[in-house]
Formats: C-alpha cells, sequence, structure tokens
C-alpha cells in the first residue's frame, strides 16, 4: 500500500472519529498523515524502519 | 496526547479494516501501529515523537551526503557520537566517493578530489579532533593564571 493511500484512509477516519466526538484522536490522525506527506510515493513498508528509529532514538546533544 | 493513545487508535482503525475484510489497509495500519513504541517511549508527547518521525523520513529521502552531513554536525565536539557516525559512513554500502567529498567540503571546508575514500574520511576525522584539541587548549588557557 502506499503511503498517500494510507494517509488518505488516516484522513478518512479522522473525519468519522471528528464527528464522533473525538476531536483529540482525530487531530493526532491527521498530524501523522500531515507527518508522513513527504514520503507520499513511497510504499508503507519502505517508512516502517524510520517509525522505529523514532521510537528509540536518542540523539546526541549538540555541543 | 501520548503515542501510546495514537497506538491505541491506529489498533482500533486496524481491527475495524480486519473485521470488514479490507486486507491491504488492515496489513498496512497493523504495521503502522505495530512499529510505535509499546512500552519504552509509549509515554511520549505525540508531537515530539512525530517531530523526530518527520526528522527520520526526511533522512531517509535525503541524498546520503545531506544525511551524513546532518549528522556529523549534531554529533558536535561529542567523541562517541562522532565516532558512530563515520562508522555508519565507513560502512554504508551505498555511499559513493561523490558524498564522501561532499560530506568532506561540508564538514570541513575543504576537500581534495582526487583523494581516495579512505584519505578523505581521516581527513574528516582529523579536521573533528584538530577541533577537539583547539577547544580543549582554550580550556586550559583559560584556567592558566598568568605568571
Amino acid at each position: 500500500m502506499k503511503v498517500s493511500e494510507f494517509r488518505a484512509t488516516l484522513e478518512e477516519y479522522a473525519g468519522i472519529i471528528e464527528s464522533a466526538g473525538k476531536v483529540e484522536e482525530a487531530h493526532a490522525l491527521r498530524r501523522l498523515s500531515r507527518t508522513l506527506k513527504a514520503a507520499d510515493k513511497k510504499k508503507v513498508t519502505d517508512i516502517i524502519p524510520a517509525f522505529e528509529r523514532a521510537a528509540c532514538c536518542d540523539r546526541p546533544p549538540v555541543s | 496526547m501520548r503515542v501510546r493513545d495514537l497506538r491505541a487508535v491506529l489498533e482500533d482503525l486496524g481491527r475495524i479494516f480486519g473485521a470488514s475484510g479490507a486486507r491491504k489497509q488492515h496489513v498496512a495500519i497493523t504495521q503502522v501501529a505495530e512499529a510505535l513504541p509499546a512500552a519504552k517511549g509509549s509515554d511520549q508527547d505525540i508531537g515530539l515523537y512525530l517531530t523526530t518521525l518527520e526528522e527520520e523520513l526526511a533522512d531517509d529521502f535525503a541524498p546520503a551526503s545531506v544525511k551524513y552531513l546532518r549528522k556529523l554536525k549534531e554529533a558536535g565536539l561529542v567523541e562517541q557520537a562522532f565516532l558512530a557516525t563515520l562508522n555508519l559512513i565507513e560502512t554504508d554500502r551505498q555511499i559513493k566517493k561523490v558524498d564522501l567529498l561532499a560530506i568532506a567540503e561540508g564538514y570541513t571546508g575543504s576537500s581534495d578530489r582526487k583523494a581516495s575514500a579512505k584519505k578523505l574520511l581521516s581527513h574528516i576525522k582529523g579536521h573533528f579532533y584538530k577541533r577537539l584539541y583547539e577547544r580543549d587548549a582554550n580550556e586550559l588557557a583559560k584556567r592558566a593564571t598568568p605568571v
């Protein structure tokens, strides 16, 4: 599945849950969708490593 | 909102697609949900996590020279971080000489186009230690008492 399709799914679901009153969750999904926009032409499997790195990332401090 | 909350929302969405037989969506959403931290890091603020994710994605799609130059600059004068980045550059099989030249030029301000990859790496390393020694010498000079 392409990231652009994945994003469309997220946006659609965000609309649904927002109308059900889950505003914060809908906002988070839209935020995730915007974050992934740069990778629109890639496949979802290609971006999984970035999720994992972001999860465990301890960036070195800048001196 | 925390990362674990986003993970829960995605898991719900994955279950909905799973139950409705939309396999493609189910697989993609489950993959992303599972890639989000479940234990350590799950308490992280969603904004902070997504900012880091954005940087990681930018790294993935940026040219190697831009990616590594940013990492080298981020390492600053922290020797361990610098050596870890240098090791990444050395072991990256996809990196080309033109990338190494751009990294050396961007990091040190100069590079020899005829130099081998090994020499370029050595040039980068030398520049780092020169800056480190300069910093240490300056600190010593500040502490010295004039006679």
